[in-house]
């Protein structure tokens, strides 16, 4: 079990590397130049060669090869670079954002679960139903619903016209307030996974009620629950937990839109700012820890297959 | 019956003694109160002399102060300096204030124990922003600056390479002064402590940064502390403010203005408005040319754009015909009479015409030689009124001047990188943008020494006008730096580098109960030690 | 076939799907005669006015029909839509067909270069793509290009493996057919369901995304329709303006629900046990 896991953590290191290469060299082909747009208008009562020094001090003419190993080697230092508009660390900074960031998703998975899978289980169980329809009919359109305009329209609606919850920040004024801040931008981001994992658990379900082994299990008896949750569950269950771990990155993603939308102060809005001012470490620290954040998400759902399926197991 | 007139007048007067009183309180500032006010930008850095956004200048203003200030008019006012005097074009000397101290009751300091804010203190803020490896951005705001020392203990000298006559209106005020022990200890970027109106309590990444009154600060300050909330989205903030949530927004969306005035809340408005305009690359062609040029600014209605741009709220922009601002001393109304200010569309295609672009294979855009008449206008892409002016004239010029304009709205970087390459390899032919509204904004948009990066990017020379700005900067006396200022001005817009189009006055909001916000001037020290609230 | 439409027209919600389908595409092609005006127009005497008879969705802040520029905002999110599929199953196929057949070290490095690009923040990649390309319809479909080959790769290179080892390509390699042609003619009609499906699926996804693109500003061009771009730019007048932000939103909705509920329909027509 234990050399699974460090295998998998081991993977992790060429796949973090490859996203900073991705990155590192498209943000390079982007236009613009980070000392014009740190100074401004300024910029021209510097001497030219002054300019230069700048450019020198922090490499930024070196070739592109050179900037991005010079990275690499500090990285596997532990450094992750300064930070050229706040002048700190970037680890400085993720640290600060990055919980935020992990707390928006977990909840949002927690609740893509809690409401997610047993809606499926039940539309499956009920097929054909009217708790089936609906159920179906709202997972459609929860996939189909951009996350962004349920964002406005569920600020607009509850902020706004009902002024019942709050809409931008996190909440400090105690447990109670950070978790009715955490509402909106919960259900927003959470909403296109909750339908997903419905429609997912349904359809798995469906395949599997139809299996041999269902009707043996009745035929010997076993009430309904047991045949359900045991049996079909158990089978189904590593499908959607498989899905909901690659939809982990789409979720991330979106956090992006939703930070920007309700302030929430995670790595989303990091990101986006420092890609405006071609902050390159900045940039760079964030997709890593946005990445690094899907592995070890999907590594917990391969663990997860061996509570699932007896028959799965890492030694 | 005379001592019920007697009576009669003797509460008579205590109504009117206790009116007065009622009414005079009014009138007086309050102590007291917790202020929550919010502004769009995070704060990007701790480091007052490596700002390059308006969420670090908002933290800044609070905590430090610079050697002088300036009103929203540019007139330079006291802060840690008393007086100042200019005994040569080069130099400076400034008296300090006695009993100006750093704050104190932090990690620096015990309560009672901080020391006066002296030359030294000075000699040592400038020094480090002058250092060339410290990359601080403000050390090109003074860069002319050679020598900086400390006469005695309240009393500074700064001479300079050239005389700029402006460094006390831009670039001294930048400078914030830093206690050399904050930077020594290592407390410079999470804990900063000034010798300001208000002490910094804590911060959340993102979110808010908490200040609190500082007790010893040379003038009163009202209010106990205060709470300085990030929100990007401006509705967002409008909906927090009537919430009441927070008792201030920093600056209001003009669709939110009219509701908000209805529900009771008071607009602040900023009092000089900042310069929005349309600039050409006047070293391409077609529009090189200053009769096309003269053709386009015929066809601007500014009053129809600023309708529409500020969705009919009024007040928001005023008519621009010239870069300096109303309220500026080098402000020149005589501008406006300038004969292509005038919005003829008549006179536009006639000129349009007399340069040879006619419709002649009846597409209904302009052509001549074979060649389309095409103007494509860049904007970046961070500010939406921007976008909106190019949407408008463009849409304006295609329909009724047959111009096969377009508008392309870039991301900031990518925008700079396309409008500052130098001639003969940029290929930009317009652009909309704004700002630059400060003293040496006419010399930053059209010296030819600013070319590209500087701000010039209309690539605009005129040897005339570099020698007025010249010797405007470097002259002794303020009155001749203004008449020189606006000779510059006049000669510049007969050229037509830029059609002005308004001056945006952007508005903040807060409850009636709030007195003493002001909006901040373009970029100035502006700290909201004058602020206080009405106590219940 | 015939079966396969059969099943199709049962599935009720399916044929909505197609229904509304038609309607959107019918709304793209035919959008000069549909639209009550041209949706560059703007007329400063009605900005931001509320629905009404002349305008039935309302105006936005230029006085512009908000209707007429759904209309023609469908023509540009279907062409990213097709385009992006198009060279997602194009290239998704192509490498993973190829992948799953050859095998070897050349399938170990397209596989793990899906893992990786799966692996990223898509929305970022797509942010920096558009930033370092600049803004317009073909960089948004570059970016969103870029990523929607994966899904492909993976599907097909699973059942290239999977028909690999059946016999009548052994057979077909027995006679001399070349590889290519044994890809072709035999691989490739086994695939050609399950990525009609995901075609479909990823179409909508495709929407969406594009949708967000021009929601974070990238994309679309002013003063051209896009309903994300219109969401964008609706945001500042939530309040005032609610039916800005609205109608915009609902179309997305409403075209993309459509296109699930064909996706869905035909993976439950194709293969009925496949149901996923």
């Amino acid at each position: 079990m234990l050399y699974f896991i460090i295998k998998r953590l081991l993977w992790l290191i060429p796949l973090l590397i490859g996203a900073t290469v991705i990155t590192f060299f498209i943000m390079n082909a982007a236009p613009g130049d980070p000392i014009t747009i740190m100074f401004g208008t300024s910029v021209q009562q510097l001497p030219p060669s002054e300019i230069q020094l700048i450019r020198d001090k922090w490499g930024l003419d070196d070739p592109a090869y050179v900037r991005y190993f010079r990275y690499l080697s500090n990285l596997f230092h532990g450094d992750l670079g300064v930070s050229l508009t706040a002048r700190r660390p970037v680890i400085d900074m993720l640290m600060e954002r990055v919980p935020n960031t992990v707390q928006l998703g977990i909840t949002s998975i927690i609740i893509a679960i809690l409401i997610g899978i047993p809606a499926g289980i039940i539309s499956a169980v009920k097929q054909y139903s009217l708790v089936d329809y609906s159920a179906t009919i709202l997972a459609f359109v929860g996939i189909s619903t951009p996350n962004f305009w349920l964002g406005l329209m569920l600020m607009w609606l509850f902020g706004l016209i009902l002024g019942w919850l709050p809409i931008c920040g996190m909440g400090h004024a105690g447990i109670g307030d950070s978790l009715k801040h955490l509402i909106l931008p919960t259900v927003t981001l959470g909403t296109a996974m909750t339908a997903s994992l419905a429609r997912l658990t349904r359809s798995g379900m469906l395949e599997v009620l139809r299996e041999e082994y269902i009707k043996t299990a009745r035929a010997k008896g076993l009430s309904e629950r047991v045949v359900i949750y045991k049996h079909a569950f158990r089978n189904a269950g590593i499908s959607v937990i498989t899905m909901l771990g690659l939809q982990f990155a789409a979720l991330l993603g979106g956090a992006v839109i939703v930070e920007t939308i309700f302030a929430w102060p995670g790595v989303g809005r990091l990101v986006i700012n420092a890609i405006w001012r071609r902050d390159y470490f900045v940039v760079m620290g964030s997709v890593l820890s946005l990445t690094g954040m899907y592995v070890l998400c999907n590594l917990l759902v391969d663990l997860s297959y061996g509570f699932l399926d007896p028959r799965i197991r890492y030694d | 019956m005379k001592r019920n007139l007697l009576v009669m007048v003797l509460i008579l007067a205590l109504i009117a003694a206790f009116a007065s009183c009622a009414l005079a309180d009014e009138a007086q500032p309050q102590y007291g109160g917790h202020f929550v006010w919010s502004q769009p930008y995070e704060v990007g850095t701790f480091d007052p002399h490596a700002i390059t956004d308006d969420g670090s200048t908002y933290l800044a203003w609070q905590v430090y102060e610079p050697l002088v200030s300036t009103d929203p008019y540019f007139n330079t006012i006291p802060a840690l300096a008393t007086s100042w005097e200019h005994p040569d074009k080069e130099t400076y000397i400034f008296h300090l204030r006695h009993g100006a101290y750093w704050q104190d009751g932090n990690e620096l300091w015990a309560e009672g124990e901080a020391p006066e804010v002296t030359a030294e203190d000075v000699v040592y803020s400038f020094k480090r922003a002058l250092d060339p490896d410290n990359v601080l951005v403000v050390r090109s705001m003074v860069s002319l600056i050679d020598k900086v020392e400390a006469l005695d203990k309240y009393t500074v000298r700064i001479h300079l390479s050239t005389p700029d006559i402006l460094i006390l209106k831009r670039g001294i005020p930048q400078v914030y002064i830093i206690p050399e022990e904050l930077v020594e200890n290592k407390l410079l970027m999470k804990h900063p402590i000034g010798s300001g109106p208000f002490e910094f309590v804590s911060y959340s990444p993102g979110e808010q940064v908490v200040f609190k009154k500082n007790e010893d600060y040379w003038m009163p300050v009202y209010l106990d502390g205060m709470t300085m909330r990030i929100i990007p989205e401006k509705q967002v903030a409008v909906m927090a403010l009537e919430a009441g949530d927070i008792d201030y927004i920093a600056q209001v969306s003009p669709s939110a203005v009219p509701r908000l005035k209805e529900e009771g809340f008071l607009m602040v408005p900023r009092a000089t408005g900042a310069y929005r305009y349309l600039a050409f690359n006047v070293k391409n062609l077609p529009w090189g040319n200053v009769k096309m040029r003269e053709a386009i600014a015929h066809a601007i209605n500014r009053d129809e754009l600023i309708k529409v741009v500020f969705s009919e709220v009024p007040d928001l922009a005023k008519p621009a015909y010239q870069h300096e601002s109303p309220g500026w001393s080098t402000y020149d109304p005589a501008m406006k009479k300038l004969p292509f200010w005038s919005y003829d569309m008549e006179k536009a295609k006639a000129l349009l015409e007399e340069e040879g672009w006619v419709d002649n294979n009846g597409d209904g855009i302009r052509d001549k030689n074979g060649q389309k008449l095409s103007l494509e206008i860049l904007t970046p892409s961070a500010d939406p009124n921007r976008e909106k002016i190019g949407v408008i004239l463009t849409t304006k010029f295609k329909k009724e001047l047959g111009i096969d304009a377009t508008v392309i709205s870039l991301e900031w970087g990518t925008y700079l990188d396309r409008t500052q390459v130098l001639p003969p390899k940029n290929d930009v032919q317009a652009y909309i943008l704004g700002g630059y509204s400060n003293p040496k904004g006419l010399y930053s948009l059209f010296s030819s020494k600013t070319w590209g990066p500087g701000g010039n990017s209309a690539f605009y020379s005129n040897p005339n006008v570099d020698t007025l700005m010249e010797s405007a900067l470097t002259s002794s006396s303020s009155a001749e730096w203004v008449k020189k200022w606006k000779e510059a001005q006049v000669l510049i817009y007969k050229d037509l580098p830029h059609i002005p189009l308004y001056f945006e006055y952007s508005q903040g909001a807060d409850k009636p109960t709030i007195h003493g916000c002001n909006l901040h001037h373009y970029g100035f020290n502006d700290t909201y030690r004058q602020v206080w609230m009405e106590q219940k | 076939m015939r079966k396969i439409v059969r099943r199709f027209i049962r599935n009720k919600l399916a044929v909505l799907g197609a229904f509304i389908v038609v309607v959107v595409c019918g709304m793209a092609i035919f959008a000069p005669c549909i639209a009550p005006y041209d949706p560059l127009e703007m007329n400063f005497n009605v900005i931001l006015a509320s629905p009404s008879s002349s305008h039935i969705f309302g105006t936005d802040m230029y006085g512009r029909d908000i209707f007429s520029r759904i209309v023609y905002g469908a023509r540009i999110s279907l062409k990213i839509g097709f385009i992006v599929v198009g060279i997602g199953a194009t290239v998704g196929t192509i490498l993973g067909g190829t992948a799953g057949y050859f095998g070897g070290l050349y399938d170990m490095i397209i596989m793990r270069i899906v893992d990786l690009l799966l692996a990223f923040p898509f929305l970022i990649l797509a942010i920096v793509i558009a930033a370092a390309l600049g803004p317009s319809i073909v960089n948004v479909m570059v970016a969103l290009g870029s990523v929607s080959w994966l899904r492909y790769a993976r599907i097909v290179r699973g059942e290239v493996l999977s028909i690999k080892e059946r016999e009548y390509i052994d057979a077909g390699r027995a006679i001399g057919a070349s590889n290519l042609r044994i890809l072709i003619r035999h691989v490739l009609p086994n695939c050609a369901a399950c990525v009609l499906v995901l075609a479909t699926l990823q179409m909508a996804s495709a929407l969406i995304a594009a949708a967000s693109l021009n929601f974070l500003g990238m994309g679309v061009q002013p003063p051209q329709p896009a309903w994300g771009a219109m969401l964008n730019d609706a945001q500042e007048f939530l309040r005032e303006a609610w039916w800005y932000a609205f109608f915009p939103g609902v179309a997305i909705v409403i075209t993309v629900l459509g296109i699930n509920f064909v996706g869905d329909g035909l993976r439950d027509a194709l293969d009925p046990k496949m149901g996923r």
